[in-house]
């Protein structure tokens, strides 16, 4: 090899140092402890964790708080393995796995908010008013009767919305198998903003989270109203479970349990009543102990830190 | 939906134009990865393509074909397989490298050694022989050899490389599950691609699309350059 | 004094396809021989040979006395003494300069380089020359460049594979200029490849004539064209009035060889079926019988009169086919046209029987 292709190389080489020294510079912190908490992208999207992180940080600035996201099952995953320190997840039934299993130490629920059923603003199948399992037998009857009239955008992607849209059809007795035959009845197979841009397109009812919603009206994107916004099957409660450092002891439990903490301190309870009024002029979640959850569902669980 | 684009695409310049500090944040990273990945690959890729395209041994014929196969494995499969390895479960636990910068760029690597040995192995067999055998005939000993075929093949490698560095910044299996897509540290063009889509945030993906275009854009020409030179 | 290179009963296949057959030469220091042969011959094949890009599939190439395939290290070291020219010329991509200096860089032979190659650049007549992209050169450029790129390492022995195959007549010149100058002012061995007799004449102080893998005769290439060993080195070095017959003795020592039609006498010590050749320019023409000491005095009928410029060539039928030269007066002299009988008297010296 000749020194001109030497030179080449070396040069490269230093432009990519340099470029990583700048990229670093800013974040590579070595002596803070970092906390890794594993959440799915559907909390990640809120934008809820930037804001609560930040004020988590500014309190303990000794911790690098690290949201890693990605979908449900490896989110999961990655608490399981002992990758993260820290999960936030609303999954109940696979939460309280966690903790019969020992991976998890607790579990703490620290907000809660609706998937709503929005529709179209003249709501053809006449749901308003109705809780939402006799919404969806509803949409069903009058889907079967009137297939050009009203029809039903699901995500069909199993996702944490998905899974939920699929145990209303159960509950409703109208069946999720018997509607995914039906020609009123559409997958989308994307994301939330694809699922309810197609359903605007179609004049569709769909189920979806608030803060997609909220932020797609916002934007004019779409003219579809909220029509069902509460009730015990709507409900989706957000919990932290630090990682067990008996079964996985280079988890950092201090900083998990901190966070823990803070999410149910009154500041952290106030960021988390807060978030969004600005954004969408209504907030996206409900802080759990100063609102306490409807009756309808298990009473509140906080243990705290068996150290 | 057509004035949604120009929406869109209006307020992905203006994000680029003012220098948005989440965007330059972002591209910095990704190139930064993605070239140290490409570089570090190039540097095993090459040799290893020389000495495969040189000597003549039992099962060449295999082990090329096997490297071809190699090109299409999906992004996602190899993030999972290394995410096995350096998961505190896997074996390579303490390396540390899980959510980290550097496990991306290892994760890079290992995606894109297949396509750059394979191609370097290509590029080097399109030499004439005459050429390899004037080298020898000259007096160049085997590895003396294989560089003279390496500097003879080098636009074809180079295309390769380009090629190569192509799928690294535009895969998004390792970045995420790897990287694990956190903000500040390992958000790399294609996890904030996908993320900020499904947020409904579309602008920014645009912009991040757009910068992703004008760097291939870029090294095409850089290319074209050198080829014109030749 | 030990030969430089010296091959032994050398056998190459490849497949089933037998491209040498048993091989045997030896060459002198500071010589340049010509391996002459037609196309398919197997020159370049023995010039690889020799330059260890190929193995022999049986036999022994020894350079300098030690067995040269003896190992890969000791093969590179060889051939590092050693320069070649393909027949094909070819170029590395990049410039002139640097296919040039290839074989110092690549020694790590690094004092002077661009001296070194700019006077190389000078004798081969590319003087400049460095800055230019070698693949542009024309054809007659890259086959000098290449031969500069051989003889810029000083190499011992120089393999030269039809160095003036593409090049046009007063390119040929030059390079076999050239190659004169090399032989004789470095002292460098010379083998080179040539279908052109008269350019290994020209070129060589040996000559190898290969047919079909085989060594047909090997010599000096006077002595080859005097004294062919066969009928197909005969008629390969072009040498005319070639006939056979059967060889008896007839007394006083000399021998009559009887072809299909006429007696030819002349001195051998062959018996038996022979070949014969006459050299034209020792045949004389008279319009009358004549008396002379010439022992061979043969009638025939002029059938063809050629002018090549300052010789005339008569094609005479005497039952087999003389070639004969005459010069201009002596056409107009002897009043010869097609179909005149003359009479061709030639010495029994002039009769070489092989
Ligand atoms: N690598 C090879 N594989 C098979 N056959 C070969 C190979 N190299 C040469 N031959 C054959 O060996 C014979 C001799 O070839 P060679 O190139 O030595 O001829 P040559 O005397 O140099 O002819 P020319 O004057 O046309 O260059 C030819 O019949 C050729 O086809
Ligand atoms: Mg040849």
């Amino acid at each position: 090899m000749n020194n001109k292709n030497i030179a080449i190389i070396a040069i490269i080489i230093i432009i990519i140092a340099a470029i990583g020294i700048y990229a670093f510079s800013a974040s590579s912190s070595p002596d803070k402890s970092k906390l890794r908490i594993s959440t799915t992208t559907s909390l990640e999207d809120t934008g809820l964790l930037k804001e609560v992180e930040a004020a988590f940080e500014k309190k303990y600035p000794g911790v690098d708080v690290q949201v890693v996201s990605g979908g449900t099952g490896i989110a999961l995953q990655y608490g399981q393995r002992g990758d993260v320190d820290l999960m936030l997840v609303h999954d109940k039934k696979r939460e309280e796995e966690f903790i019969k299993n020992g991976t998890g130490t607790n579990r703490t629920e620290f907000a809660y908010n609706y998937f709503w059923i929005v529709g179209p603003s003249n709501d053809p199948a006449g749901i308003k008013g109705l809780n939402a399992t006799e919404a969806f037998k509803k949409i069903a009857q009058e889907g079967q009767a009137n297939p050009d009239q009203v029809k039903f955008v699901s995500r069909g992607d199993e996702s944490g919305t998905h899974s939920r849209e699929k145990k209303i059809w159960n509950d409703s007795k109208v069946g999720y198998k018997n509607v995914t035959n039906s020609s009123w009845y559409l997958e989308s197979g994307k994301g939330m903003g694809d699922t309810l841009l197609v359903a605007n397109e179609k004049n569709a009812y769909t189920l979806s989270d608030s803060g997609t919603f909220l932020s797609y009206t916002k934007d004019g994107k779409i003219s579809l109203v909220p029509l069902i916004t509460s009730g015990k099957a709507l409900l989706n409660v957000y919990a932290a479970i630090p990682i067990n450092p008996d079964k996985h002891p280079k988890t950092n439990i201090e900083a998990a349990q901190n966070f823990v903490d803070f999410l149910v301190s009154p500041e952290g309870q106030a960021i988390i009543g807060k978030y969004g009024q600005e954004k969408y002029g209504q907030p996206l979640f409900t802080p759990v102990p100063t609102n306490p959850l409807p009756s309808l569902i298990t009473p509140l669980v906080s243990v705290s830190s068996p150290a | 939906m057509a004035n949604e684009i120009i929406g869109a695409v209006e307020q992905a310049i203006y994000l680029i134009v003012t220098l948005n500090p989440e965007l330059i944040e972002i591209t910095i990273r990704s190139l930064y990865i993605s070239l140290s990945a490409t570089l570090i690959a190039s540097l095993i890729s090459i040799p290893i393509g020389g000495v495969i395209y040189y000597y003549e041994f039992h099962g060449k014929r295999t082990l090329i074909n096997l490297i071809q196969t190699l090109y299409s494995v999906p992004t996602v499969i190899v993030g999972l397989f290394l995410f096995l390895l350096i998961s505190q479960r896997g074996p390579l636990a303490n390396l540390n490298l899980l959510f980290t910068p550097e496990g991306m760029i290892i994760g890079q690597v290992l995606l894109i050694l297949p396509i750059l040995i394979g191609f370097t192995v290509t590029a080097l067999i399109g030499v004439s022989n005459q050429i390899k055998e004037l080298a020898i005939a000259l007096g160049a000993n085997a590895y003396q050899t294989i560089i003279t075929i390496i500097k003879e093949a080098r636009y074809a490698i180079m295309g390769a490389v380009i090629l190569a560095f192509g799928r690294a910044i535009s895969e998004v299996g390792v970045a995420i599950l790897i990287g694990g897509n956190i903000r500040g540290f390992t958000r790399v063009f294609t996890t904030t691609i996908s993320l900020e889509t499904s947020k409904g945030n579309i602008e920014l993906s645009i912009a991040l699309g757009f910068i992703l275009l004008a760097i291939a854009l870029i090294i095409n020409l850089m290319l074209n350059y050198l080829q014109g030179r030749e | 004094m030990m030969h430089i290179v010296e091959l032994e009963k050398i056998y190459k296949n490849y497949e089933k396809l037998q491209v040498l057959k048993n091989i045997n030469m030896k060459i002198k220091r500071s010589t340049s021989t010509a391996l002459v042969g037609p196309t398919g011959s197997g020159k370049t094949v023995l010039l690889r040979l020799i330059n260890l890009l190929e193995k022999p599939s049986s036999g022994t190439v020894y350079f300098e006395g030690i067995n040269a395939n003896a190992s890969s290290n000791a093969s590179l070291k060889i051939r590092r003494q050693m320069g070649m020219v393909f027949q094909k010329p070819l170029a590395f991509k990049g410039n002139v300069y640097d296919n040039v200096a290839f074989g110092l860089k690549i020694r790590g032979d690094k004092k002077d380089i661009k001296a070194r190659v700019k006077e190389t650049l000078e004798t081969i007549g590319l003087k400049g020359y460095e800055n230019r992209n070698a693949l542009k050169l024309s054809g007659g450029e890259t086959q000098r460049l290449a031969l500069a790129r051989a003889m810029i390492t000083n190499p011992k022995l120089l393999l030269l594979d039809e160095p003036t195959a593409n090049l046009d007549p007063i390119s040929t010149k030059k390079m076999e200029d050239l190659i004169l100058e090399i032989n004789s002012e470095r002292e460098t061995t010379l083998i080179m490849t040539t279908h052109d007799l008269s350019q290994g004449q020209k070129l060589a102080n040996r000559m190898i004539i290969l047919n079909d893998g085989h060594i047909l005769q090997s010599g000096k290439p006077d002595e080859i064209f005097r004294k062919p060993k066969n009928k197909f080195v005969a008629d390969f070095v072009g040498i005319e009035n070639i006939m056979n017959g059967e060889a008896e003795e007839i007394g006083d020592g000399l021998v009559s060889i009887k072809t299909d039609s006429i007696n030819i006498i002349t001195v051998t010590e062959k018996r038996g079926s022979v070949n014969l050749s006459i050299r034209p320019d020792e045949i004389t023409i008279s319009k009358e019988k004549v008396k002379t000491s010439a022992r061979n005095v043969i009638q025939g009928i002029v059938e063809e009169i050629v002018d090549t410029g300052s010789l005339i060539r008569l094609i005479i039928n005497a039952g087999e086919l003389f070639t004969v030269f005459i010069t201009r007066e002596s056409l107009t002299e002897l009043e010869i046209s097609i179909g005149t009988p003359v009479w061709m008297n030639f010495k029994v010296s002039a009769v070489h029987v092989f």
